[in-house]
């Protein structure tokens, strides 16, 4: 009886992948925002909905660790980022955390799969060339491995944004106007893509956009 | 991929300023290798042809032109002096050897000097072909005066008066070589030798001279013991006609006038060498911006900051290693030529196959000021604001 419980304890944290409560963020110049408490399931998606200036990049840098916590917490994967050191939050990010920004942009020197592989090295785990070509090819681009991301299109690039993202099997994906940038057409595309590789990786997503055209993807929509 | 392999792409990605910081350490370093070889090749080339040499004798002048005239063979002698008083001298007691040498004519621009078969012994040649000379005008040349005037066992030359191959000819004496000698590094690689009977012989006199008017330029005076350099240069330049010169005082003093030369050398090498980091850290510092997306970029991607520090870190150091070594093969590269074109007229002998201490030290040196120039930039990446590089750029 007692291991029942324990295992259906354990599964039912281990389905609450994001929890946010009592999120308050004062920015250098003393303007300050609060958050609404939300808490998104592992398997689950999360439209953060909101016009530009209502903060919704600040609470995506917020939950990616990238900016420190002042008030009230974030629970990742039932870890407190607020316990957790700078280092700690680029180790926790790295290896569980996807991130998919508005502009796709890479870094110059390294060619597309290498753009896979740093995201591997950095997010500490195994770096594998294999499966690397697999998620390429997993979101067709599979042709342009070796070439410079500098000669990708537009979508080419969104795709392979989504594909580092990915690199390292990520049990939360967090985009940040992913399709702001995009004609119709590829918004549908991506937002089929975002939604698809989540599901695929069993990932959390939540996706901050002012882009009304993902309100028809989501279930789930968060007004902040 | 690794730290290393993605600092050596950030360097291929920014060619223009890899490429201009590492042709200036280059230049330094190069600088650096040819300073220091030169200076350790021409000190041990001079003290090598001075092993067993204490003291030479010759006509009154200047001591260095008398040691340059009648050791290096590379000036002209202060003139002779008699045969028969150098040999009165050479009974001293604390003389264990004393080798007369005499010349003033050459083949082709190559000395001949008329001598003892000890002038041999003394740099420790060995025959190639043939042997030591048995009589008059037979002649053992060396290494280099056979390589380049092509002159082989048996074949014989006349001698030209003076030491710049432009004399004229002494028509009714032949030379035959009788002996060719290995390489030795020495001055004896481009001499001709000869016994002192033939000098004299050719100058067509020596049959109605006397002994005692013979004269010779100079004599090669070994010690028997220290005691001789306290004593016998006081003696010979009070109670002789002679010149008394020591061989390692004056090559001493020779390197003192060369000091300036390698002391302004030293401080250009140096000056261009701190160029090459002042250029690194330029390029880094100027690069800085360029790159915070990349860096904001890796911190997203799980990067921590002392691995961006150690990024631009690593760029600094893969930049040095490549200049020091670059710069190591360059300057062994030039001292080859400078050995292949000068180095046998002074028998000097550059170390271009292997590495002293001194040029290892140079090239980690470069490295490590590399290192230290890549720290502050370094340091003004790793704290770059992720979350605001971020939001910058994507807007």
């Amino acid at each position: 009886m007692g291991y029942f419980r324990s295992r259906l304890k354990a599964v039912i944290e281990k389905s609450t992948a994001i929890a946010v409560s009592g999120l308050r963020h004062t920015f250098e110049g003393g303007a300050s925002l609060s958050f609404p408490d939300f808490e998104v399931n592992q398997n689950e998606h999360l439209l953060l909905f909101g016009n530009s200036g209502s903060g919704k990049t600040t609470l995506l840098h917020l939950l990616a660790g990238l900016i420190r916590i002042q008030s009230g917490d974030i629970r990742l994967l039932n870890q407190s980022l607020k316990g957790l050191s700078q280092s700690q939050l680029d180790a926790f990010r790295g290896e569980h955390i996807g991130l998919v920004f508005q502009q796709a942009r890479f870094i110059k020197s390294l060619s597309v799969i290498e753009n896979i592989t740093i995201a591997q090295y950095f997010g500490r785990s195994e770096v594998n060339e294999k499966s690397a070509l697999a998620l390429l090819s997993e979101l067709k681009i599979a042709h342009l491995a070796d070439q410079s991301t500098a000669a990708l299109s537009g979508g080419e690039r969104q795709r392979l944004g989504i594909a580092r993202a990915l690199a390292v099997q990520p049990s939360i994906i967090l985009a940040d106007e992913p399709t702001s940038s995009l004609d119709d057409r590829n918004t549908e595309a991506v937002a089929q893509l975002l939604l698809r590789e989540a599901d695929a990786y069993k990932a959390a997503l939540i996706v901050v956009s002012h882009d009304s055209r993902l309100r028809t993807h989501f279930k789930n929509h968060l007004e902040i | 991929m690794s730290i290393w392999r993605l600092s050596f792409k950030n360097l291929l990605a920014r060619q223009a300023a890899t490429f201009l910081t590492l042709l200036i350490l280059v230049a330094g370093v190069t600088l650096g290798v040819l300073l220091i070889s030169l200076s350790q090749g021409l000190d041990s080339g001079f003290r090598n042809n001075i092993k067993g040499i204490d003291m030479v004798v010759g006509a009154k002048g200047s001591p260095l032109q008398l040691i340059l005239a009648a050791v290096y063979h590379i000036d002209n002698p202060t003139g002779n002096i008699s045969k028969a008083e150098a040999d009165s001298l050479a009974r001293n007691p604390l003389i264990a050897q004393a080798i007369p040498v005499s010349f003033g004519d050459s083949y082709k621009a190559f000395r001949i000097v008329g001598t003892i078969p000890a002038y041999l012994a003394l740099y420790e040649v060995e025959y190639a072909q043939g042997a030591i000379w048995s009589k008059a005008f037979e002649a053992v040349i060396g290494a280099d005066v056979a390589a380049e005037t092509g002159l082989g066992i048996g074949d014989s030359f006349y001698s030209a008066h003076g030491l710049d191959g432009l004399g004229e000819s002494h028509g009714d004496h032949p030379f035959t070589v009788v002996g060719i000698l290995q390489r030795s590094s020495t001055v004896a690689d481009r001499l001709v030798l000869c016994d002192l009977q033939s000098i004299w012989d050719v100058h067509g006199h020596a049959e109605e001279e006397a002994e005692t008017d013979r004269e010779i330029t100079a004599m090669l005076i070994r010690f028997k013991n220290k005691m001789g350099i306290l004593t016998l240069p006081r003696l010979v330049n009070e109670r002789t006609s002679f010149q008394a010169a020591v061989p390692a005082i004056e090559v001493n003093r020779l390197f003192d006038l060369l000091g300036l030369g390698f002391t302004i050398l030293r401080i250009m090498a140096y000056a261009i060498t701190i160029l090459g980091i002042l250029s690194l850290f330029a390029s880094l510092m100027n690069s800085l911006k360029d790159r915070a997306y990349d860096m904001a970029l890796m911190r997203a991607m799980g990067a921590n900051p002392r691995q961006i520090f150690a990024i631009v870190c690593a760029e600094a150091v893969i930049l040095g290693t490549i200049g020091a070594g670059v710069g190591l093969l360059f300057g062994k590269i030039a001292l080859w030529v400078l050995t292949q074109l000068y180095g046998a007229e002074i028998g000097l002998q550059f170390t271009y196959l292997s590495l002293s201490w001194g040029e290892l030290a140079l090239a980690l040196l470069t490295i490590v000021l590399c290192l230290i120039a890549a720290i502050y930039p370094a340091l003004r990446t790793m704290k770059i604001d992720v979350a605001n590089t971020l939001t910058d750029y994507a807007n």
